[in-house]
This record gives structure tokens, C-alpha cells and sequence, in this order.
């Protein structure tokens, strides 16, 4: 350390060890030092080893301390500002009745925002709507994402043509993709189109409040099969390949194959992509957003509950009522992140164990029986 | 074969045996089977694409060929919408405003995450556990629930409609974060005691050693980072208020639609525009996304 200041600064002096104080010019200086500091440290291995004073050891000690902290210390400041501290001011907000978010006014503590919730009529519908969605949405991705992920296992030319068909959605889901659905579906486009070939006349899909949930519910299962086609084309493919072979050997159909051996397996994997796609459905915002351009549907029927803390931050809402939906909505989240979690270690359950049971149960004989095909 | 090759006259035509081996493999199952999966695959496939396409076909119509009643599926090579959209400036500012803020987002995500998560695998720090707990449970937290503060913190900060407003707040991500903690906890106490030993600062490690190795998973996280940037509605929508901040979420400001006054075409044209950036990053690193979608966590 001492040798390293001494080569940094341009000073005259040079301490060496136990030898002599030298004083010559800057140049010779460092060229001088620069030998010392070798000739040193060549001796430090053996005879003098190289020591630091109690001050540079006291500043090293504290600079280690400090050092890990100003490594976090970005991601530490925005997540209190941004993520902690809103936690908690969204929370009081929610409790604090006729919040008047000019100046910071409120009449009571209390659950009047709450109450005034569910004396809205908006709300009640925005309910509905949101669970209707998930409801009629996740099942029908994931059984469309099954399909297709055991579609895309199997070997075939073209896999990348098609993978790359398949997970474009994943990448899209913005404005741009939401006028091409509306102009799909609107009165004289192709849905219609291809419906009048039929003789039917067109539906207005977009425009009535009867059809508008089928055109939301049908973009939200496009948006969401390639995300779970992903996940369980990955799993799948981990999947020994031994377990195929051997039942391919006791001559076990595709479908036997595809019921005993990759179902069974891919159930933890199923039972997660179908809490995770429920709660970002709940979250269900940016669909209806795009499809009917920022109304909240045709009469205003297809109120979610994000649209509703959406159009209560926008001026002439009350921050208050916005406040409570947030945090009934955290609640929601926060049981199906537990509920994840649980799955995670459901999966320590021997499956197989409780289907061959119920095999015995239901008197079906193995698949060691020789089939004809 | 052999015994029927005598037994039939002409049967060492090699269209006779071509035509055998045909007629026995259409009655066979395993034929069928094939052209019924293929057929089945590029069904699908066309349903899913199928958005993709019409936004490319109708975006190369003319204001004519797009209202005509029955519609062609052959695309028409009419460039003109696309050269009007691409020198309109106010569509050229939207999308530069995109861009801007797409790659400070990114840049300023991957490091505040690389940085933190390096010092929680690696580093001593005291309350390290109780920083990763909390962690976790930030995790679940929606973003619905955080805007209505943000968007006051914003403003009080003075940066209500500003473009810095659309990539602050998403400084800090612990998913981010999570997945390269792991990654970095992958790579071994070893060789990080070594080079410290050999006199290397942790700053020199960490740009040396640590971050090559784990190099796809940082590219991963700066595609997930890119694609929530570019294609994010509810923020923009609540924080830009001023035509020269917009990004191309506002693509509605170019057609205000009213009934049946639309042009079709140039919404089309200009949808493309926007949705080609992520086509892109998609088409060249599809492999680190679906490791980087591994790593999220949702092993089976």
C-alpha cells in the first residue's frame, strides 16, 4: 500500500523499509520505486511481510462493511419508495372515508370506503365480470396449451416454424394486436364474413353486450396459451424418454401412452400454470382495454376490477374507493401466491402411486395385456 | 413380396411395387394418423398466427381493396400506408419516445438487479435473510395496488409527464433480482475467494467473472425487461399527458375512431410498425426466453 501511494503521487520522498531515505527527482523516483515496490514484495513473501498501519487497517475494515450495502443501496431506495411505502400508504388510503386527494382531507376511519363498495353497482357487476372471465378463461387455455405443447413434443419437420406460430402471442400483447381482434371482429369484418358465407347474418360481436364477453374471454385464451404452451413443452420435454419407450414395448397406444405417462407428470406443473394464470387474469385490465379502446365495453358492461381503480385514478374519481379495490385485490393475490407455494411442495406426492390404486379399484388390468392394433 | 412378385405378371415394374407399398400404407393407420396430426398442427397454427397475418395483409391494402365485402387472404404490395406512416414525425416522435424509454428501462433495471443480487449472493451482509424474506413476499404484490401512490410520488418528484416517469418506478423488480440471485449463487465460492485473494476488487469480479458466466440469463432478463417496457398501458395511460412524451401505447391519438369513418388500413400499418421491434427481439432470442421463462421458477 505504502509503495502503491508512493508511485501514485508525484512526491520526492520514498520511504524504503529499513533502508535509507532516497531523494531524488520525480522521474527517477518512480523508476526507483518502481524496482523497490518489486524488490519489496518479493521480500515480504519471506523475510518482511507486508504491514499495514492501525489507521489503513481500521479504514479497510470499515470500507468492507460498507461496501455490500452500496451494492443494494439502488435497489434497496426504489423498492422502499416504490414498491414498500405505496403498500402501506394504498392500506391507510383505503381506510380513510370521503379522501379528498387535494388536500389530503378525509372525514373518518373507518370501512365506509369498503362499504361503499358493494353499494356500487358497478362494482358488483366488475365482479362478476372479472370472475366469469377467470372462470371461463383458464381452463380453456390450459386445455388448449396441453394440447399443444403434447402436439409440439413429438418429433416433425418444421418444429421451429411452428413454435415460433405458437408463442408470438407471448411477445405482443399490446395495442397494435387489439385493433387487428377489433377490426376482425367488428360488423362487416372476417368473423362476420365467414359467418355470412354460412347465411347466418353478422353479430355484432363488439357492440353487444351478449357477445362482448366472448371476444374478451377468446383473447385473453389467445393471449395466455403460449406462456402455458412454453412451460409445459419445457417440462415435457424433460421427461425420460425411457418411460415411452418401455411403454411402447408393451404396446401401448398414443393415447395410453399420453394418459399414463405425461398426464400424471405434468399435473403439478398444470395445478401451477393454473394459479398463476388465475391471478393475472384477475388482474384483468389491458384486454378489455385494448379491444374496446379504453371504454370498459360496449354500454359499459365489462367493468373488471382493475378497470375500476384505472377509472378512479383518472380525475373525478375518488383515490379512496381505488384504494380499497387495490387492496382487496393484494388480498386475492397474496392467498394464490400461498396457494403456489403449497403447490410447489404438492408435488412430493407419489401420483403414480394413487392411480395405480385406483387402477386396482376400478378392476382395469395393465397395459402388459397384448392389444392388436 | 417376393412370393407375390412372381405370381403377378409385370410385377417387376417399379411402379407396380410403388403402387403396392402405397395402397398398403393408405390402408395402414399410421398414414392417416400423420396427415391427420399435420393438418391438425397447421390448423392451429393458422388460428394462432392467423392476427399476425391479417395485420400484415390489410396493412398492404389500399382504402379500397380493405372495404371491399369479400375479403382477398393475398397480400396486395401496397407500401404507400406503410411510407405515410413512417413520415408522419408525430408517429416517428411516439415511436422514438417507445424506444428511449425501452432501453433506459432496460439499462436501468439490469443493473440496480445485477448489482443487488450480486450483493446478496455473494456478499456479507448482516440482515441478508430478512432482506430475502421480504423479498419474496414483494413478489406476489400486483402492480394495481402500488400505482395510486406512484403515481402521487411521481408527481410530487416532478415528473409528471416526463418520459424519466415511465421507467423510475420499475427500477427496482424482485422477480428480476430473484432469478439472477440464483443464477449468481450457481456459480462457486471458489473462484470468488480466489480472485479476491489475487487482489481483484468485487467490482472487478463482478464485471470479469461473475457476469460472463452468467450471461443468458442477464440477456434474458433484459428481453423481459424490453418487451413489459414496450408493451405497458395502464402506466403511460395515467402519467403522459403531453403529445411529445407519448409512446406508441397511444396509437389511438392517430384514428380517433368514430363509426364508420376508420381507416382501416393505415391503423393497420401503423400497428405493424409498432409490434416490429418485438417481433424482432422475439424472432432472434427465442432460446434465452424460454430459459429465462425456466428460471422463473415454474418447475413442474
Amino acid at each position: 500500500m505504502k509503495n502503491k501511494q508512493a508511485i501514485a503521487s508525484n512526491t520526492t520522498t520514498i520511504n524504503v523499509d529499513s533502508d535509507s531515505i532516497v531523494q531524488q527527482s520525480t522521474l527517477d523516483a518512480n523508476r526507483v520505486a518502481m524496482h523497490m515496490v518489486i524488490e519489496n514484495s518479493l521480500k515480504a513473501t519471506k523475510d518482511t511481510p507486508i504491514t499495514y498501519s492501525k489507521l489503513e487497517k481500521i479504514k479497510y475494515k470499515v470500507w468492507a462493511k460498507i461496501v455490500p450495502w452500496l451494492y443494494i443501496s439502488p435497489f434497496l431506495i426504489a423498492i422502499l419508495v416504490f414498491s414498500v411505502y405505496p403498500i402501506f400508504n394504498t392500506l391507510f388510503m383505503s381506510f380513510k372515508e370521503d379522501y379528498n386527494y387535494i388536500n389530503g382531507d378525509y372525514s373518518g376511519i373507518g370501512f365506509g370506503n369498503y362499504e361503499d363498495l358493494f353499494d356500487n353497482r358497478f362494482f358488483i357487476q366488475a365482479i362478476g365480470n372479472t370472475l366469469t372471465y377467470v372462470v371461463l378463461v383458464v381452463p380453456i387455455t390450459l386445455a388448449f396449451a396441453i394440447l399443444f405443447a403434447s402436439m409440439l413434443n413429438k418429433q416433425m419437420k418444421g418444429k421451429a416454424l411452428f413454435q415460433t406460430a405458437f408463442f408470438l402471442p407471448l411477445v405482443t400483447s399490446s395495442i397494435a394486436i387489439g385493433y387487428v381482434w377489433q377490426f376482425i371482429f367488428s360488423g362487416n369484418g372476417l368473423i362476420n364474413w365467414f359467418v355470412g358465407l354460412f347465411g347466418a347474418e353478422s353479430i355484432p360481436w363488439l357492440t353487444s353486450s351478449k357477445y362482448s364477453m366472448f371476444v374478451l374471454v377468446s383473447y385473453g385464451v389467445w393471449n395466455g396459451i403460449p406462456f402455458a404452451t412454453m412451460i409445459l413443452l419445457s417440462n415435457m420435454q424433460r421427461i425420460n424418454k425411457r418411460y415411452y419407450t418401455s411403454a411402447r414395448m408393451d404396446n401401448a397406444s398414443s393415447w395410453q401412452q399420453f394418459k399414463k405417462i405425461t398426464l400424471p407428470m405434468m399435473i403439478p406443473t398444470i395445478l401451477v400454470l393454473a394459479v398463476l394464470n388465475m391471478l393475472s387474469s384477475l388482474k384483468v385490465f389491458n384486454d378489455v382495454f385494448v379491444l374496446f379502446n379504453g371504454e370498459p365495453g360496449p354500454f359499459s358492461n365489462l367493468y373488471t376490477l382493475v378497470y375500476f381503480v384505472y377509472q378512479n385514478l383518472q380525475g373525478g374519481g375518488s383515490r379512496g374507493t381505488a384504494a380499497a379495490v387495490a387492496i382487496l385485490l393484494m388480498m386475492i393475490a397474496f392467498i394464490g401466491a400461498i396457494v403456489v407455494f403449497a403447490l410447489r411442495n404438492f408435488r412430493k406426492i407419489n401420483f403414480t402411486k394413487i392411480f395405480k390404486r385406483r387402477e386396482k379399484l376400478n378392476g382395469i388390468t395393465s397395459t402388459l395385456d397384448t392389444q392388436q392394433q | 413380396m417376393a412370393s407375390q412378385a412372381h405370381s403377378i405378371p409385370n410385377s417387376n415394374n417399379k411402379w407396380h411395387q410403388v403402387w403396392q407399398s402405397m395402397s398398403s400404407a393408405i390402408k395402414s393407420k399410421k398414414v392417416w394418423k400423420k396427415i391427420g396430426f399435420y393438418v391438425s398442427i397447421i390448423l392451429f397454427a393458422i388460428v394462432m398466427f392467423f392476427p399476425f397475418y391479417w395485420m400484415l395483409i390489410a396493412s398492404l391494402k389500399s382504402a379500397t381493396e380493405i372495404t371491399a365485402t369479400t375479403p382477398s387472404f393475398w397480400p396486395s404490395f401496397n407500401f404507400g400506408n406503410w411510407w405515410q406512416i413512417l413520415t408522419n414525425s408525430r408517429f416517428i416522435r411516439y415511436l422514438l419516445n417507445s424506444l428511449i424509454v425501452a432501453v433506459a428501462n432496460v439499462a436501468l433495471t439490469t443493473v440496480v438487479a445485477i448489482l443487488a443480487a450480486f450483493a446478496l449472493s455473494k456478499l456479507k451482509i448482516k440482515g441478508r435473510a430478512y432482506i430475502i424474506a421480504g423479498m419474496l413476499v414483494l413478489i406476489a404484490v400486483p402492480f394495481e395496488v402500488l400505482v395510486i401512490t406512484n403515481f402521487s410520488t411521481m408527481v410530487e418528484l416532478g415528473f409528471y409527464d416526463s418520459l424519466p416517469a415511465l421507467f423510475i418506478p420499475f427500477a427496482a423488480s424482485v422477480y428480476y433480482t430473484m432469478i439472477l440471485r440464483n443464477s449468481f449463487l450457481a456459480s462457486s465460492d471458489k473462484i470468488y475467494h480466489a480472485a479476491r485473494i489475487d487482489g481483484a476488487s468485487n467490482f472487478r469480479y463482478l464485471t470479469q467473472i461473475l457476469i460472463p458466466q452468467a450471461k443468458p440469463t442477464i440477456i434474458s432478463i433484459m428481453l423481459f425487461a424490453a418487451l413489459a417496457s414496450w408493451n405497458s398501458i395502464m402506466w403511460p395511460t395515467l402519467i403522459i399527458r403531453s403529445d411529445e412524451n407519448m409512446t406508441l401505447t397511444f396509437l389511438q391519438n392517430f384514428f380517433k375512431l368514430e363509426d364508420g369513418l376508420v381507416q382501416q388500413e393505415m391503423i393497420m400499418a401503423a400497428s405493424l410498425i409498432s409490434i416490429i421491434p418485438t417481433v424482432v427481439l422475439f424472432v432472434f432470442f427465442r432460446k434465452y426466453m424460454t430459459r429465462g421463462v425456466n428460471m422463473g421458477g415454474t418447475k413442474g
